[in-house]
């Protein structure tokens, strides 16, 4: 018998219970308390830890997930994100869709840059809408200043910003701030929420933002990457560690059939690739989440673009067990068997606070239940698990509240469907279509309600 | 066979009687005598044959479809009782191998448990070994897993090590602010000690005194803005902003920063919701005293 890991007791806190328990009732990834259910990948973790730190420490880094669906993507880059931003780097996410893509003419980009800002989180705002709160935090931090060496907080603020004057759009990207400084010292609440806006990506002429910021330039299509770098200086400016963005579904880019539209992504990701590996980008992580097609299928995928095939291709050493997470590209298994029945015990010990003494059922139990799945809709309750732990986080509820039921009578009631595979915007679309979809106004939340179909290790 | 003889049976009657009815018309070709029927009359009557072959036709094909459907259907019926008696064999041999196994191997006295797994199943970060009490009502009250689902134990060791791996890596991040509150809230000065919470924080000694624990996270602004927001449970956001407003500070950014020192502190944030404002009593006492 091999030997046996040591139990280490985590304990699990009321309300870390309910944030896991409550949306995995509902079919949903939870938001909180990932570190809690996560089972293996301690290498994929151990390399992303890494990035964090080096985000945290001015550096960069860029990533792609890649995985099939099911394997567990968007678990893992929910699980990275507060990572990082328990190690106080302000994070923000966004899936691509055909509307909201790293480049485009049609204001798909801006929609993609409008996305993330919505989604900006610090540890103190996990649920995003944060981008007021580190402006102000960085103002704060500029009056304080001020008031030590008897300067105003608007000199300092242009003091502080100088050196982003050199990057493209960095004179107007202060200028806002400084605006954003002036409405509250003269209480021009408009002058405020105008500066806002024009950080949010929401100005759509450049008439608009001159009247009521005074500046040239807003943000559109051509300069999305570089306003996240910009943020990622003022970010860390206003004393977090740094930026980290994930960018999921990028099959996306891959079901685009216009080729020159998916050309023009591409290079953007190779812009991004480039500047993260040479060393230009200062305090910015990026993750990207795709499927194995999206990067290796030489017609469509990444790897239609030599530049990027080059630079994303697999260690040859890495082979026959042999692994390399140092590489941009991070390959996730598929989930087995084995990964679900971990997962089982791990929400078992949630459910019952971390106390093994209160556990609803043995081990003997789960695989009962994984039994019951197993017949029901077959490789499917491990494959796309949702119904299978929602399943289960039910039968456990059941158990808790009515000791007196057995557990085999109730397994026989269970009632598990096989979830479809249902892929957010899958439709592959083509310029002409996108262009005319995106316009101006693009409606927002079209496509990721169903994060829930990607529940994943 | 039969209907396919009937049809051709019918076929070559009435190829003879076409045929017949042919050459007694052939001497007369070309010569038409008053006792002959008119040509259209001719025609009628070859009409009228030729829709009488037409439905016997009919007939016969239509009962050559119905026997082939009541041939296939008996085919399908054949197989189908071959495929069941496959699987009946296979599934005796199958029980009856358990059966031998199960007599030959375990001794009766302790009945062992049905699960696939049962004593194997290591701990877990999360999972406990059952006790052996527990095991035995477990096994007489559950019933055996299927033998569909088959676990390798060793990828379970090997995927319950590499839990227990990530688990060492995330727990030093997701659990350093939860230490804090005890190491922290464990060092109290004299001051504190003998000030109560509920004391009017009348001078800047005073304040500082009871905010000795924030004073590394907050300066005296926010200290004193963490102050007023101990009045009221429930602030509405333009409450609040007027006075932050007047005490020189940004709201957003002044709760961002109370929010990381409550977090620090307390592991939880000070404030929830944008309007109306909910300020938790039971950090904000963490954070006062």
């Amino acid at each position: 018998m091999s030997e046996r890991i040591p139990v280490t007791a985590i304990p699990v806190k009321a309300k870390e219970r309910e944030a896991i328990i409550q949306p995995l009732r509902a079919g949903v990834v939870p938001r909180k308390g990932l570190h809690l259910i996560q089972v293996g990948r301690a290498g994929e973790l151990a390399a992303l830890i890494q990035d964090v730190q080096r985000i945290h420490e001015g550096g960069a880094a860029i990533r792609f997930v890649i995985g099939e669906y099911g394997s567990g993507k968007t678990f893992f880059l929910s699980l990275v994100r507060s990572i990082a931003l328990q190690e106080k780097l302000v994070t923000a996410h966004a899936d691509l869709t055909p509307d909201r893509r790293l480049h485009a003419t049609g204001g798909q980009a801006r929609s993609l840059y409008t996305e993330l800002m919505r989604n900006l989180s610090t540890r103190a705002k996990p649920d995003g809408g944060a981008l007021a709160s580190v402006v102000e935090r960085f103002v704060t931090s500029a009056i304080t200043e001020g008031r030590d060496r008897s300067l105003s907080p608007e000199a300092i603020i242009r003091e502080r910003l100088a050196h982003l004057s050199e990057m493209v759009g960095g004179y107007d990207f202060a200028e806002v701030i400084a605006a954003y400084w002036r409405g509250h010292d003269t209480s021009d609440e408009a002058l405020k929420t105008s500066a806002v806006r024009w950080l949010r990506g929401e100005f759509s002429s450049k008439l608009e933002a001159r009247q009521a910021l005074g500046v040239r330039t807003i943000v559109d299509d051509t300069n999305v990457y570089d306003q996240l770098k910009l943020l990622a200086q003022l970010v860390r400016l206003a004393g977090y560690g740094g930026l980290l963005i994930c960018f999921d579904e990028l099959v996306n880019l891959y079901k685009l059939s216009n080729t020159q539209a998916r050309k023009s992504n591409y290079e953007q990701i190779l812009r991004i690739l480039n500047d993260i590996l040479q060393g230009t980008a200062v305090g910015l992580g990026i993750l990207l989440g795709g499927t194995p097609e999206f990067l290796t299928d030489t017609r469509r995928g990444l790897y239609s673009y030599p530049a990027l095939q080059s630079r994303l291709t697999l260690n040859t050493f890495a082979v026959n067990g042999l692994v390399d997470y140092s590489g941009p590209v991070l390959r996730l298994t598929n989930l087995s068997p084995e990964d679900l029945y971990v997962l089982l015990c791990n929400i078992r010990h949630v459910y019952s606070s971390g106390e093994p003494a209160r556990y609803l059922m043995q081990d003997a139990g789960i695989q009962q239940f994984m039994a019951h799945c197993s017949q029901r809709i077959g490789d499917a309750y491990f494959r796309t698990p949702r119904n299978t732990i929602t399943a289960f986080v039910n039968l456990l509820a059941v158990l808790d509240q009515n000791p007196q039921v057995q557990l085999s009578d109730l397994i026989t009631q269970i009632q598990i469907q096989r979830e479809p595979i249902t892929v957010t915007s899958t439709s592959t679309l083509n310029d002409e279509q996108s262009e005319t979809r995106s316009g101006q106004s693009i409606s927002p939340e079209t496509a990721s309600e169903d994060e829930l179909a990607t529940f994943r290790l | 066979m039969l209907r396919d003889l009937l049809i051709g049976g019918v076929l070559g009657v009435t190829l003879w009687g076409w045929r017949a009815y042919r050459s007694s018309r052939s001497p007369a070709e070309g010569h038409l005598s008053p006792e002959q029927p008119s040509p259209e009359q001719q025609l009628k009557e070859l009409r009228k044959q030729l829709a009488k072959v037409k439905q016997e036709l009919a007939i016969a094909v239509a009962k050559r479809a119905e026997a082939e459907t009541q041939i296939s259907e008996l085919n399908q019926l054949a197989t189908d009782r071959a495929i069941e008696l496959v699987q009946l064999q296979s599934e005796s041999a199958a029980l009856l191998a358990q059966v031998s196994q199960l007599t030959q191997k375990r001794p009766r006295k302790k009945r062992a448990s049905k699960v696939e797994l049962p004593e194997a199943v290591p701990d877990t970060v999360h999972t406990t070994v059952p006790s052996q009490q527990a095991q035995e009502s477990e096994a007489s009250s559950e019933t055996a897993p299927s033998e569909s689902l088959a676990l390798d134990l060793s990828l379970i060791y090997q995927k319950q090590a590499e839990t227990a791996a990530a688990a060492q890596l995330l727990q030093p991040i997701f659990t350093e602010e939860e230490m804090r509150p005890n190491s922290l809230g464990n060092i109290q000065s004299p001051t504190q000690a003998s000030i109560s919470p509920d004391a009017v924080l009348q001078t800047p000694h005073q304040r500082s005194a009871i905010l000795s624990p924030a004073a590394g996270l907050l300066d005296e602004a926010h200290a004193s803005f963490l102050i007023v927001l101990r009045q009221q449970p429930t602030w509405k956001r333009e409450d609040l902003m007027a006075i932050a407003q007047q005490q020189a500070l940004l709201l957003d950014g002044a709760l961002e920063l109370i929010n990381e020192a409550a977090l620090e502190r307390c592991g939880e944030v000070l404030t929830e919701g944008d309007d109306p404002i909910e300020v938790n009593p039971d950090v904000l006492g963490g954070l006062l005293t």
